[in-house]
């Protein structure tokens, strides 16, 4: 009797290759219905790689306009406390600390009428920084100046980016709050900074900085360091967008630290409901 | 030229006479007293008659700087001229488009009144003449802001001035009067009289 070569060892039609196909089918299919089951569990976020800090959950306290009022007078106090430190440093020449300390007058005067607009709207005046921009923005700025290979360069770049910043606030505020009179003080206040954010680039790079080329549709220029030119005119109409601010010394590379500025969100309001930190 | 005795003649200092000082504080009293959540989006009627001034103001603007490029501006800062220029002329569309007109209508009483200052060659008469201008025009921006009752038409507005500031701040440095820090950051100027602004000559 000849055995059929179709025929496995064991005398069985179903070999271990059928197992196997079969075994894997069967997983597979339970696999599909386990994933179809109403009973899952278990975090649905989406999945997250490295070592990056967990995600916050911005606060879900109601903006008012006093929340907008104490916002921009906290980010008034943080471009005065930046100045100070700049001032305190001793990097600037003469005519620099006269421009800054008159900027540091214009913006407590700012910070002032915020807060008392902010009392007027039922809230309470906040006389400190604003945490979140301290803690995300001004500290690793300020670390990233203390090693730069130009350090007077690079406050004057903060400088200019926290006066376009600020200009950007209290312009997004002004269409935000309720009355004519709130928008009236937040427009005051964006043109104010409009001014400061115009007569640095001046100040520190004299005619060329007077208008952007890409007013003329070019590229924007750069610095003889090849950093991004500051122009007084960068735009023909006023922009809320992010601003990029690069500084500190080239690595290897010739990278520089970038950082990029937005105005105050849900994630760094000054809520009516947080305490001072000052 | 001093910049205190550039300024606009007090005939140009009272804003919006074609629509009245009592019509202005009605406005104000209702605008006043309306929370932002009840502000509308879209320009309403009586934003669409303010902004037809204002858009008459940026035309006169852009066709005073015009005037300068014509009398032939020293190359030194005619980039800088062109730019207001333009500028200008985009906020006069821009108005157009949010009160649905077109870009036409310029205030021949503002342009006569300032366009012997405009047609020079004298570039610090020049600085002087337009950081005048500029400033008055954001002084007016921001009067016609605290009027508006939509949010696009202040949200618009707010756009417009802010870069209406930079542009002074410009100029003072031009005319070389940038080191008196309270003219930079703090100039006192007056809204500008847009009476007959509209209806005027097209241009």
């Amino acid at each position: 009797m000849t055995k059929d070569a179709q025929t496995p060892k064991s005398g069985t039609r179903f070999g271990r290759r059928d197992a196997l196909r079969v075994g894997g089918i069967t997983l597979s299919l339970a696999a599909l219905v386990a994933a179809c089951g109403d009973d899952i569990e278990g975090s649905e976020a989406p999945g997250r790689v490295g070592y990056a800090p967990p995600v916050t959950d911005p606060p879900d306290y109601p903006v008012d306009d006093a929340v907008l009022l104490r916002t921009s007078s906290s980010l008034e106090n943080t471009i005065i406390s930046v100045y100070d430190e700049i001032l305190a440093g001793g990097a600037l020449e003469a005519d620099a600390v006269t421009l800054f300390e008159r900027m540091i007058e214009d913006h407590q005067m700012i910070s002032d009428e915020m807060n008392a607009l902010a009392i007027g709207a039922g809230g309470e005046a906040w006389g400190c920084t604003n945490p979140w921009m301290i803690d995300r923005l001004v500290k690793p700025v300020m670390e990233v100046i203390e090693t730069s290979d130009d350090p007077a360069r690079d406050m004057l770049s903060f400088a200019i980016s926290l006066e376009s910043l600020a200009a950007a606030t209290n312009q997004t505020f002004a269409s935000e709050l309720s009355t004519a009179n709130l928008r009236a003080a937040a427009i005051s206040a964006a043109t104010l900074e409009s001014r400061h954010s115009a007569a640095l680039p001046i100040f520190a790079y004299g005619p060329v900085s007077y208008v952007s080329p890409a007013l003329r549709g070019e590229e924007p220029g750069t610095t003889s360091e090849d950093l991004p030119q500051w122009y007084a005119i960068t735009s023909a109409f006023g922009s809320i967008s992010q601003i990029n601010l690069v500084i500190g010394a080239p690595d290897e590379n010739g990278t520089r630290s970038s950082f990029f500025l937005q105005t105050p969100a849900a994630n760094s309001y000054i809520y009516n409901e947080l305490e001072p930190t000052c | 030229m001093d910049p205190e005795t550039a300024e606009p003649a007090s005939s140009r200092r009272s804003l919006i006479g074609a629509i009245g000082a009592a019509g202005l504080a009605s406005a104000a009293a209702l605008v006043a007293a309306r929370p932002a959540s009840a502000a509308p989006y879209t320009t309403t009627p009586e934003d669409r008659e303010l902004l037809e001034q204002a858009m008459g103001l940026e035309l006169t603007a852009r066709d005073l700087y015009l005037e300068t490029i014509e009398a032939g501006v020293s190359d030194d800062i005619l980039e800088v001229v062109e730019a207001l220029s333009g500028n200008h002329s985009a906020y006069a569309q821009a108005i157009a488009a949010a009160i649905g007109a077109s870009a036409a209508g310029r205030n021949e009483e503002l342009y006569a009144d300032l366009q012997p200052e405009f047609a020079t060659t004298d570039t610090e008469a020049l600085a002087t003449a337009g950081w005048n201008l500029e400033n008055s025009a954001v002084a007016t921006h921001t009067e016609l802001a605290s009027l508006y009752e939509s949010l696009d038409a202040v949200s618009l507005t707010g756009s417009i001035l802010v870069v209406e500031a930079r542009h002074a701040t410009v100029l003072a440095d031009i005319g070389g009067f940038s080191d008196d820090l309270d003219k930079l950051f703090n100039p006192q100027s007056e809204p500008l009289v847009l009476a007959g602004g509209t209806g005027g000559e097209q241009s």
